[in-house]
């Protein structure tokens, strides 16, 4: 080493403490020094010649520079020894100023032996110090902007200008950010839109900007120059194809508060947000299945229905209900539905009555109907075993794809269970016979009194030119219950009971009944004897015997409330013994009485017996309601098809059973409940299956798994006004004991509008495929899908704009409590001549001009409480005062008081703009409010302190407008991950060096615009923008970058490739590669040199440039 | 020149016969910056302490801190940035838990753990940089001189 | 109405119950409430002794010097360390405020080391392990860090009482930032009942405005103090509720006593009563209304409402 070391007197700061003379002579000492000079500022040109000169005379390769801190002027002297080509890594800094001169001033004898010991490490380090290679990267010429307000539409025009390809990108469905829903801008009061609309044009006609809508960012990686950036772009579910003519705004049923409009007014699930919105296409907000369509085994658009139901649009409502169900007519009345218990209403108040709204459409509009045949257009016939819902599903699906079918059914009637099981008073025939006859009237046909195994046989069938057979022949016989006294007269099994009083055959009960069990079929049996007893002239005497509570009863809740207002009387922890009998006749039974134990296989608690608690109750009639079974006589003739344990044995995926082109499904063969509607979506699966299989397509298709459904969120849910569903009609009790007729009534039209209206539109759009019938260009397409997309990009704008602070967050402003609280972008929407009122200023309780109005200055700004923000948010101040002035010079009768902190106008023609709004009458008070109140006519009273006269004041307002402040937008936030920036106060993204670079970000090669910055006003913003933009040239078009000297590297042969490196680094930049015998690697490109990987790592392997254990100990030891 | 740094370790002897050396490792980004704005308002400080510029306090390894404490310094202290404001995300949450490493392995050999400390501040917070200097200069001064076999 | 209260984390053990001077003479069944609720919840609690009065009402009226205030407060919380039960479990919002005030000056070396001259002489000293050790809670945060077990010994369901909190200013105004929820929108009482089925009546009009005791503003200015307490009578009449929920003895004193007294005075009526949250918890789940709940002590009426939810009718445990 050949070093030389520079004192710098620093004009007497340093050489009024320490002796520099008797600090040079010790430095001398040291090895390996060969030049000292002194000067009075050594960073000064003549410090700079005494390094030249030495360097050149005494042949220097290294540097000592003992003066002020390295921070301050190392960069100076790392300048100067890079031009003298020393390399890199050629200075060493001895702090004399800060870190001796300047703070031991009281004790000079110990300064200067510390000086000494300074200049001593600086020298030891410098030994160490070897030169650092540089490398380069050559850049792309193209930048992504990522957000697509007025700040990124700004940066991408001019990076265009320079000739770079921008990919601009959107997280909404448009352009425009923040400034597309102002009215004017101050101090000038222009109109936003008449700025911003050319802007937006020019950015969608410019050949170099390629703009990409309801797009996110998910990540970034690569070194600056050459980044690689992935994109998910959401689908928008509209094509090219839009020529805007919002037909479908006009055609689609569900709303929902707009959020361009800021909530003032509600959008269309498909919408678009703004007339010159680009790109101009509408887009769809499609959040998924809504709960009450993913809960249906059928997957009926159960919302689509109900938001048809409440425009009032039955025909198209019937059409969605009727399309994947045959039965909605039946459904709507004896459907389990299972939708009701998933909808997000039941969390706020009621489920919406989505069956009971289910039969009013089909009961309004079904009968009209009118059934287009489809043509026969396959050569196969398929043969369906069973008229049950699940056979005459499958029946009419394959009709609607073009096959011949035909029903085979044992019974002389159709309709299955829901014909023979439910009896007249829940189901009346003629609607189960009418939805019936739709499907033959698709051309199914039906062979009534056919029993498979007995008449024909399946074999048979497939032998005689039927392609594939559908079995669907349900549970048709009660299950066989083991107790003492079953043989007596007098017992009945229900299933064999409600099918000879369906089928209009003489059933006759005794004057004491009891029924065992607590299903539907039991209740359907009580009930139906309670009517055999009445209609018979005598007083109803039925008793419900269940083993466990009412909260484990397995039937329909309001059902078994129907039936106890009819008299049914019910014992519940108790099970049958033994039916006692006298001479041959039911005269009694005997029950053991329980208590809940542990929960079963079932999750429901298990019923244990009471040891000797044993009682009697009489009676001449025995119901036995305790299961269905299977009836085995189609599989005569039928090989290669087998029942386990009561059901039909399949493909759970394809319902095909063991032999080749038969299938099963519904109650058979269940693959969920057995209930009807479970049959039907087996019917609609086996009819896709059969075409597949007949098709020679995919037979083993595997069913999607559904989709994440939509719902609205806790805090969402928690807003809605708490109501009640509109009940149903019940029959009077004592008219509908004595007859069949329907219990349930149904509603009228207001009802059923009113009882749709409670829908909360959980997946916004509701698929009810309104629009697709009402565009003329074709451009709706519900089936696009999520894209993702690589790109690759030299540098990159993060231009994501801000949010407007949650107002609610302080609850005693009142604001999302009270009507006539908005905020001061709200106020913005009521003030543009785009917006819901055309630009005039009214209420939104009553839509009157508001009197007086009190605008409420920094709402979660300026704030130390938790609920705000500690900044100030810029802008308030003059978007208020702008507000104001807009509003005196419409209505110079409204008096308008804002209530501020402190009056902030800087910036040019600010503070000139607030005394002319001041001039035109506005009343400016020192003071924040305390509390907002609403008084009975939903005017507010505001208290508030005056603090220049120290007066408390109660005052009453029309309206208070909140200035909101500003924080990081979501956008910002997500950025800010992806990217790895880091946020400041609000979540604001931190720009490198507040002052020097206020656009550089702490990632190299990302730059940051606007107010994902921090708040600031338009013109702020703009500028700021073309700086971020001038900052992507400057580094663009040096072609290429050197990486930085101070960065991590690892030495191969010592690395054992543990891994550690690569899990601390906080750029991502250490990499394990190597496959089977791994190393780490740095992208020194994206190392910012922390140096935590080289103190990590076990092997010493990894080091610093510039900070090497061998030069930080040099310094250490001295 | 490893010799004569090695010549230079034993503390020296000052008229009250007890000047320490302490070991300070400043994070460029915020304890360094804190140091120079000190130095600008010429607080006095005492003259134990020798500051090292590391890029991060995630740079510095037990292997520095025990080395000094072997090599003449009775103290060694780190000082970075506030939690969860490093510039490198969590490079002072690695220091501290090396010095508590540390500390844990001196304890062992019956060194006092105390001669180990992290302090953190933000760049702009002067007094607490000096709080912190003042702190550790009063702690190793009131333990004996550090015994090295 | 979903709770709006955080979790946080359950408080087993260790816990001092604080006595109060205004509890323990006016409304003791406040703190036998407690101690049955915290036998409910299995917290593990001491009363102690050694503890002595926090001040505040000498200190409040001006009548002792804050010094006094902050070595008292230094001494019971060397107390509740030394006793092993460190989590001291305020009934009063102003033992609450005072003690978590003098945490915050004792951090400052002067002031510890005056008052630790005074402790001295009583063997005690405030230092940095006793600091570290103690600490201060409401005891319907710790309530509330129980407050799942509640729905398994619901014994009285509340079905249809509506209930509105007064929250206490020296427990959401003194530092609100350490509130457990929002300060503005104090909910912990209302979501401790929930699981009842009471009628949450959250924000309402002039939530935070507070009571009108002010300590000897209700003896010195008698007229503003009144005043303020019937202002916020007439906005919880105007909230239609059963039952205000109170967290303080000052605030449940000021209106308990007065409550009547205003009514005839302004010629209006509030038809609801005041309770303590722990008082109608403890009824909830079953406990005496006499014997751990000590409504003899109130003013104002309150056997219909016990009669409502059929306290009065049976012994639940």
């Amino acid at each position: 080493m050949r070093c030389g070391v520079f004192l710098c007197e620093c004009g007497g700061n340093i050489s009024g403490v320490l002796d520099l003379d008797s600090l040079a002579d010790s430095a001398r000492t040291h090895d390996g020094v060969v030049s000292i000079s002194r000067n009075q500022f050594m960073c000064g040109t003549e410090g700079r010649r005494m390094i030249e000169q030495a360097v050149e005379e005494r042949g220097l390769d290294r540097i000592v520079i003992g003066a002020c801190s390295r921070r301050f002027q190392g960069p100076t002297f790392e300048r100067i020894a890079r031009e003298l080509r020393l390399g890199e890594n050629a200075v060493a800094f001895g702090n004399l100023r800060e870190g001796c001169s300047f703070i031991h001033r009281d004790e000079p004898a110990k300064a200067q032996l510390k000086a000494e010991k300074i200049v001593s490490a600086a020298v030891a380090r410098a030994r160490f110090q070897s030169d650092l290679p540089r490398g380069r990267t050559f850049l792309h010429r193209s930048a992504l902007v990522v957000g697509g307000g007025i700040a990124g539409i700004t940066a991408a025009e001019e990076l265009s200008g320079a000739g770079i390809d921008v990919h601009l990108v959107e997280r909404e469905q448009s352009l425009g950010g923040y400034m597309a829903r102002l009215s004017k801008t101050f101090p000038t009061e222009d109109c936003a839109m008449c700025s911003l609309a050319p802007q937006l044009t020019g950015a969608a006609l410019d050949p170099r900007i390629h703009i990409r809508t309801l797009t996110d960012v998910t990540e970034i990686s690569g070194p600056p120059g050459e980044f690689r950036v992935k994109l998910r772009q959401r689908p928008r579910f509209v094509s090219e194809a839009c020529v805007g003519c919002d037909d479908c705004t006009a055609a689609c049923p569900v709303s929902v508060s707009s959020e361009f409009e800021l909530g003032v007014t509600k959008r269309k699930a498909i919408s678009r947000p703004f007339a010159n919105a680009v790109p101009s296409l509408y887009a769809i907000d499609k959040r998924g299945p809504a709960p009450c369509k993913s809960a249906c085994p059928a997957g009926t658009s159960a919302q689509g229905y109900v938001a048809l139901v409440a425009e009032g649009r039955f025909d198209e409502a019937y059409r969605v209900a009727s399309g994947p169900n045959p039965f909605p007519s039946v459904c709507g009345r004896i459907c389990t539905h299972p939708c009701e218990r998933a909808c997000a209403r039941g969390e706020v108040d009621e489920p919406v009555a989505i069956a009971a709204l289910k039969r009013f459409v089909a009961d309004h509009v079904g009968p009209e109907t009118v059934i287009e045949k489809v043509p026969v257009i396959h050569s196969e016939k398929v043969a369906i075993i069973g008229a049950g819902p699940a056979g005459l599903t499958c029946a009419r699906d394959l009709a609607k794809l073009g096959y011949r079918t035909t029903v085979f059914e044992a019974l002389p009637v159709a309709g299955g269970m829901l014909k023979t099981g439910i009896p007249d008073y829940r189901l009346p025939k003629d609607v189960l016979e009418r939805e019936i006859d739709q499907i033959t009237a698709l051309g199914v046909e039906l062979k009534l009194g056919q029993r498979a195994g007995k008449d024909f046989t399946v074999d048979g069938l497939l032998e005689n030119g039927y392609g594939a057979a559908f079995l669907a022949v349900g549970l048709q016989k009660s299950s066989e219950v083991e107790i003492t006294g079953a043989e007596l007269e007098g017992t009945e099994r229900a299933v064999e009971f409600l099918r000879r009083l369906n089928l209009g055959k003489s059933v006759s009960v005794g004057d004491r009944v009891v029924v065992i069990g607590g299903g539907d079929v039991a209740l359907d049996a009580a009930r139906s004897a309670i009517r055999l007893q009445q209609t018979s002239g005598r007083e109803p005497n039925v008793t419900l015997v269940y083993r466990r509570t009412r909260a484990e009863m397995p039937a329909l809740g309001e059902e078994d409330e129907q039936a106890i207002e009819e008299g049914l009387k019910v014992e519940f922890l108790v099970a049958p013994l033994e039916i006692v009998g006298k001479k041959g006749r039911v005269s009694a039974l005997k029950l053991q009485r329980c208590k809940l134990g542990e929960p079963d296989s079932s999750g429901r608690r298990r019923p244990v017996p009471i040891e000797g608690d044993v009682t009697e109750i009489e009676a001449d009639t025995v119901v036995l309601a305790i299961g269905q079974d299977i009836v085995c006589d189609f599989l005569e003739g039928c090989e290669d098809v087998s029942v386990e344990k009561g059901q039909i044995r399949i493909d759970r995926d394809t319902l095909m059973t063991g032999k080749s082109g038969v299938f099963a499904g519904g109650d058979a063969a269940a693959t969920g409940g057995w209930t009807a509607i479970e049959a039907i979506a087996a019917g609609t699966r086996a009819a896709h299956s059969i075409h597949n299989y007949l098709r020679g397509e995919k037979l083993f298709e595997v069913w999607p798994a559904k989709a994440a459904e939509a719902r609205p969120s806790a805090e969402e849910l928690a807003r809605r006004e708490v109501g009640q569903r509109i009940p149903a009609v019940l029959l009077d009790r004592s008219d509908r004991c004595a007859s069949w007729a329907e219990v349930v009534g149904g509603y009228s039209e207001e009802e059923a509008i009113a009882e749709a209206s409670r829908c909360l539109a959980c997946a916004v759009c509701s698929e009810c495929e309104a629009c697709v019938r009402a565009c003329p260009a074709g451009a709706i397409e519900l089936d696009q899908q999520e894209e993702t997309e690589e790109l690759a990009v030299g540098a990159i704008i993060v231009a994501t704009g801000h949010k407007e602070f949650d107002a609610r967050r302080k609850i005693p402003l009142g604001f999302g409590r009270f009507s006539n609280v908005v905020t001061q972008s709200q106020l913005a929407r009521l003030l543009a001549p785009s917006g819901p009122t055309a630009g005039e200023l009214e209420r939104p309780s009553d839509g009157a001009v508001p009197k007086k109005i009190f605008m409420l200055q920094c709402v979660g700004s300026r704030d130390c409480t938790s609920s705000g923000n500690e900044h100030c948010s810029a802008i308030c101040c003059l978007f208020a005062t702008l507000h104001a002035s807009l509003i005196k010079q419409h209505y110079p009768d409204v008096d308008i008081t804002i209530g501020y902190t402190d009056l902030r106008a800087p910036g040019k023609s600010h503070e000139e703009y607030y005394r002319l709004v001041q001039e035109r009458g506005v009343r400016y008070v020192r003071g924040r409010v305390g509390e907002v109140m609403e008084e009975a006519d939903k005017s507010l009273r505001v208290r508030f302190e005056d603090t220049v006269t120290k007066r408390k004041n109660e005052e009453l307002f029309d309206l208070v407008v909140l200035s909101a402040g500003l924080e990081a937008s979501a956008g910002t936030t997500e950025i800010a991950h992806v990217a790895g920036l880091q946020q400041g106060s609000a979540g604001f993204i931190k720009e490198y060096h507040p002052k020097l670079k206020p656009v550089d970000t702490q990632r190299a090669g990302i730059f940051v615009a606007g107010t994902a910055q921090g708040p600031k006003n338009i013109p702020d913003t703009i500028a700021q923008a073309k700086a971020a933009a001038a900052r992507v040239v400057s580094m663009l078009s040096a072609g290429f970058v050197l990486t930085p000297a101070q960065v991590a590297s690892s030495n191969l042969e010592q690395c054992i490739g543990c891994g550690i490196c690569e899990s601390v680094c906080p750029q991502g930049a250490v990499k394990l590669s190597g496959g089977d015998n791994p190393h780490s690697v740095v992208d020194a490109n994206s190392c910012r040199g922390c140096g935590i990987c080289a103190a990590e790592c076990p092997s010493g392997a990894m080091t610093l440039g510039g900070y090497s254990d061998e030069e930080i100990l040099a310094e250490v030891m001295v | 020149m490893t010799s004569t740094a090695a010549e230079n370790t034993r503390a020296p002897e000052t008229e009250d016969g007890a000047e320490r050396k302490i070991v300070a490792f400043f994070c460029r980004e915020c304890a360094y910056a804190a140091a120079d704005a000190t130095g600008n308002a010429r607080v006095s400080l005492p003259t134990t302490i020798r500051s090292v510029l590391v890029p991060c306090t995630g740079r510095v390894s037990p292997l520095h801190l025990l080395k000094a404490l072997a090599d003449g310094a009775d103290g060694v202290y780190v000082a970075g940035c506030l939690e969860g404001q490093c510039h490198y995300r969590e490079g002072n949450l690695h220091a501290l838990d090396r010095i508590e490493f540390s500390r844990a392995l001196l304890e062992s050999v019956g060194v006092e753990p105390e001669r180990v400390q992290m302090f953190t501040m933000s760049a702009a917070d002067s007094p607490k940089f000096v709080a912190a200097a003042r702190k550790m200069h009063e702690t190793i001064s009131a333990l004996p001189p550090l015994k090295r076999k | 109405m979903a709770p709006t209260t955080p979790d946080i984390e359950p408080i087993t053990g260790g816990v001092q119950l604080f006595r109060s001077c205004l509890v323990t003479t006016e409304y003791p069944g406040v703190e036998s409430a407690s101690k049955w609720l915290f036998d409910r919840f299995d917290v593990e609690y001491i009363v102690n002794p050694d503890q002595t009065c926090c001040t505040g009402l000498g200190y409040y009226s001006d009548l002792l010097p804050f010094p006094t205030t902050l070595g008292v407060a230094a001494r019971n919380a060397c107390v509740a360390v030394e006793a092993g039960h460190p989590i001291q479990s305020y009934l009063c919002s102003t033992c609450y405020a005072i003690n978590k005030k003098s945490r915050n000056v004792l951090e400052v070396p002067e002031f510890r080391k005056e008052s630790n001259k005074a402790l001295a002489k009583i063997g005690r000293e405030y230092n940095d392990e006793v600091a570290g050790t103690i600490r201060h809670m409401h005891t319907l945060e710790i309530l509330w860090s129980r407050h799942h077990s509640i729905p398994g010994l619901i014994k009285r369901r509340l079905d249809g009482i509506k209930v509105a909190t007064h929250p206490a200013c020296h427990y959401c105004k003194v530092f609100p930032d350490e509130v457990v929820g929002d300060a503005e929108n104090f909910m912990i009482p209302e979501d401790l009942l929930e699981p009842t089925g009471v009628i949450k009546t959250g924000n309402y009009n002039e939530k935070t405005t507070h009571c009108g005791a002010g300590f000897r503003q209700r003896f010195v200015n008698p007229s503003i103090s009144v005043a303020v307490t019937r202002q916020k009578l007439r906005r919880l009449a105007e909230e239609k509720i059963d039952v205000c929920v109170h967290m303080c003895p000052n605030c449940a004193l000021q209106f308990d006593r007065h409550h009547s007294i205003i009514e005839q005075s302004a010629n209006e009526e509030y038809p609801f009563v005041h309770l303590h949250t722990q008082q109608l918890v403890a009824l909830a789940l079953g406990a005496d209304p006499d014997t751990v709940c000590g409504v003899k002590a109130h003013s104002q009426n309150v056997e219909p409402i016990l009669e409502r939810i059929g306290a009065r009718e049976r012994a639940v445990v």
